[in-house]
């Protein structure tokens, strides 16, 4: 007899199973992350102080941050999951790479694109071709279309979620690139102003807000990829079926 | 939580900078509508096309019961 966690991972490498265990978590996910999106932009936008540096413009970093932060975060998923369905050939690890791709595309555009105009106004240029920051979030944004364009130009799903996988887990190693690119090279970027394990250096009446929009933008992120791995599933068992 | 502006004026203008901020407010929210919003309608469907799929062999069944055939 397995051990219950190996049971419960054995189940849940069932895309049946998941479907019937999330099948109503999407639409208060999505209820509550546009909830709380509200609520995080007027605190932000309207509360917040302004930055005595950068002044009103500060503000574009509650949309930015999370953007950035969590099209990363995607992509560590995707490449979890294409180390599992390597190892395990799990259906669901190469349905969820199928799934979050789109998503992190979006996220990644969306963190470029308010970088963009963040930097119009700070740097007074819109993009830097010399930026290691910018270009290895621009080569997250060429895996993300990679794997969308992978999985489009398979007519067998079987070998489409092979080569998936190996594209996910070879991007993995932009990750690190991303995240130490300000301290490895020389950037105009401004170094993480947050961390998980040490201090922020960002004010309290600003952190807390960031954060708010943060986790407004994990649960929008959550509930568009569970919708989309339930659509993923759904047309699987209607006869798209998986080798 | 205390307001940071002094009137609306001076909320929509952001420093000046009111063009480069609502750009990004703007952005987001389509990013996020079509992050939500398609999948959403596009599962619904899915759900009652799925739905109508499990009741055809009953309905069928049913029919044939009235038609005196074995279903």
């Amino acid at each position: 007899m397995p051990h219950p966690v190996m049971q419960w991972f054995y189940r849940l490498a069932s895309p049946v199973w998941f479907y019937r265990l999330t099948a109503g978590w999407s639409l208060p996910l999505a209820v509550s992350s546009a909830l709380l999106l509200l609520a995080g932009l007027v605190w932000g936008l309207g509360a917040a102080p302004a930055d005595f540096r950068q002044g009103e413009v500060y503000r574009i970093i509650y949309l930015h941050v999370p953007a950035a932060a969590l099209a990363q975060s995607v992509y560590a998923v995707i490449g979890l999951a294409g180390a599992v369905f390597w190892i395990w050939r799990i259906k669901l690890a190469a349905m969820l790479i199928e799934a979050a791709a789109p998503v992190g595309l979006a996220l990644t555009g969306l963190a470029l694109a308010t970088g963009a105009v963040w930097g119009r106004e700070t740097w007074g240029a819109w993009w830097l071709w010399r930026d290691p920051r910018l270009m290895s979030t621009l080569v997250l944004l060429f895996l993300y279309l990679g794997l969308v364009a992978l999985r489009r130009s398979f007519d067998d799903a079987g070998k489409a979620d092979r080569a998936l996988s190996v594209l996910a887990v070879v991007g993995l190693a932009n990750l690190p690139v991303i995240r130490y690119s300000v301290e490895w090279w020389n950037s105009i970027h401004q170094p993480a102003s947050l961390s998980v394990t040490g201090s922020s250096s960002l004010h309290p009446s600003i952190l807390w807000p960031l954060l708010w929009c943060m986790l407004a933008f994990a649960l929008a992120m959550s509930a568009a990829v569970l919708m989309r791995l339930q659509l993923v599933v759904l047309r699987n068992e209607a006869g798209g079926g998986r080798a | 939580m205390n307001w940071w502006f002094a009137d609306w004026n001076a909320f929509f203008a952001m420093g000046g900078y009111g063009v480069s901020v609502w750009l990004c407010v703007g952005l987001s929210l389509l990013v996020l509508l079509w992050m939500l919003l398609p999948p959403l309608l596009q599962l619904r469907a899915a759900r009652k096309a799925q739905a109508n799929r499990a009741a055809q062999p009953a309905n069928r069944a049913s029919q044939q019961a009235k038609a005196g055939k074995r279903p």
